[in-house]
């Protein structure tokens, strides 16, 4: 498929030659390359040259897309160089630890709200909140293993959301009674259900751009 | 004549460029066009991979703000980029002597 916009395709490329899921640093630098494009485009077209010319010289003076994505990995700052050795377990304990949580919460409300469960709940939610947090700030370079990462933290956050909803309407449901058994439901499903939305929005955010 | 620029001789050239006042990647690219009469042929792009380098070393410190009423992120030269920008013109300058005193000799 050819892009139409010379910039866009640009924008892709470099994108896809990142890599996902991206750091904080990447994509702050994919934005800053997309206003220094959108700039030297507007200089251009300032100077009589035609949109498409124009961003397909701003892109060819920017340099290959491939290339400078090598550069910021090269950087050692954008992609962090994080090993294979080190990715794949990393990935791996936070789906586990991801999925624990959605299991954790799913059980609590198949069981009831033993105390054993709630110390349970309380540690799978800490757990889960710190893995979100990690999934945040941790930059990978095999496009692989992060995408398939990827796939079971947003699989684990949708769980997590749905399960949030579902303690929400239990909590209503129970909610004819009073006492404290409610009120922590309410809590409980709010903070599920928060981190749930908050993986998906994480997700959300590392996902690659369509060719 | 075009050149290309030595990655330390560009992280030279960034950190006196932002030594005069703070710009954003675009702008230090024209400054630096402008500054050296277009003697360096580079690839744009490589002014970004240097600037995060130089940001990860402590040498410059950068943050979004609206410039001509768009988004831009700005860098600015740090304590530590000063005292670093002061020493690489020294080692720089000393080199460029030696380098001269050979050719005059010659």
């Amino acid at each position: 498929m050819v892009s139409a916009s010379p910039i866009a395709g640009y924008l892709g490329e470099l994108e896809r030659a990142l890599g996902y899921p991206r750091g904080r640093r990447a994509r702050r630098a994919i934005r800053e390359i997309s206003d220094h494009l959108a700039d030297a485009s507007a200089g251009l077209q300032a100077s009589g040259s035609p949109r498409i010319e124009a961003e397909r010289e701003a892109c060819k003076r920017l340099g290959d897309a491939g290339e400078l994505a090598a550069s910021l990995a090269a950087s050692n700052v954008i992609v962090g160089e994080l090993p294979l050795r080190l990715a794949v377990p990393l990935w791996a304990g936070l789906g586990l630890s991801m999925a624990a949580a959605a299991l954790f919460v799913t059980m609590s409300v198949l069981v009831g709200a033993g105390s054993g469960i709630v110390a349970l709940n309380a540690v799978a939610l800490i757990v889960t909140v710190a893995a979100v947090a990690s999934f945040w700030r941790l930059q990978f370079a095999s496009g692989a293993i992060a995408g398939a990462g990827l796939a079971a933290a947003g699989l684990a956050a949708l769980a997590m959301a749905a399960g949030g909803i579902g303690l929400a309407l239990l909590a209503y449901v129970v909610g004819a009674g009073s006492g404290d058994f409610e009120y922590y439901l309410f809590v409980r499903a709010a903070l599920v259900a928060a981190t749930g939305f908050g993986g998906l929005g994480v997700v959300r955010r590392q996902m690659p751009r369509p060719a | 004549m075009k050149h290309g620029a030595h990655p330390g001789h560009l992280d030279m050239m960034l950190l006196a460029l932002l030594s005069e006042r703070p710009g954003h990647g675009y702008a230090l690219i024209r400054r630096l066009g402008s500054a050296s009469a277009g003697a360096f042929e580079l690839p744009e792009g490589t002014i970004y991979p240097a600037l995060q380098c130089l940001e990860a070393d402590g040498l410059v410190a950068s943050r979004w703000e609206v410039v001509a009423g768009r988004r831009r992120r700005v860098y600015s030269l740090t304590g530590a980029g000063s005292a670093e920008l002061r020493r690489r013109r020294g080692a720089w300058q000393d080199y460029w002597r030696a380098v001269d005193g050979v050719l005059g000799a010659a």
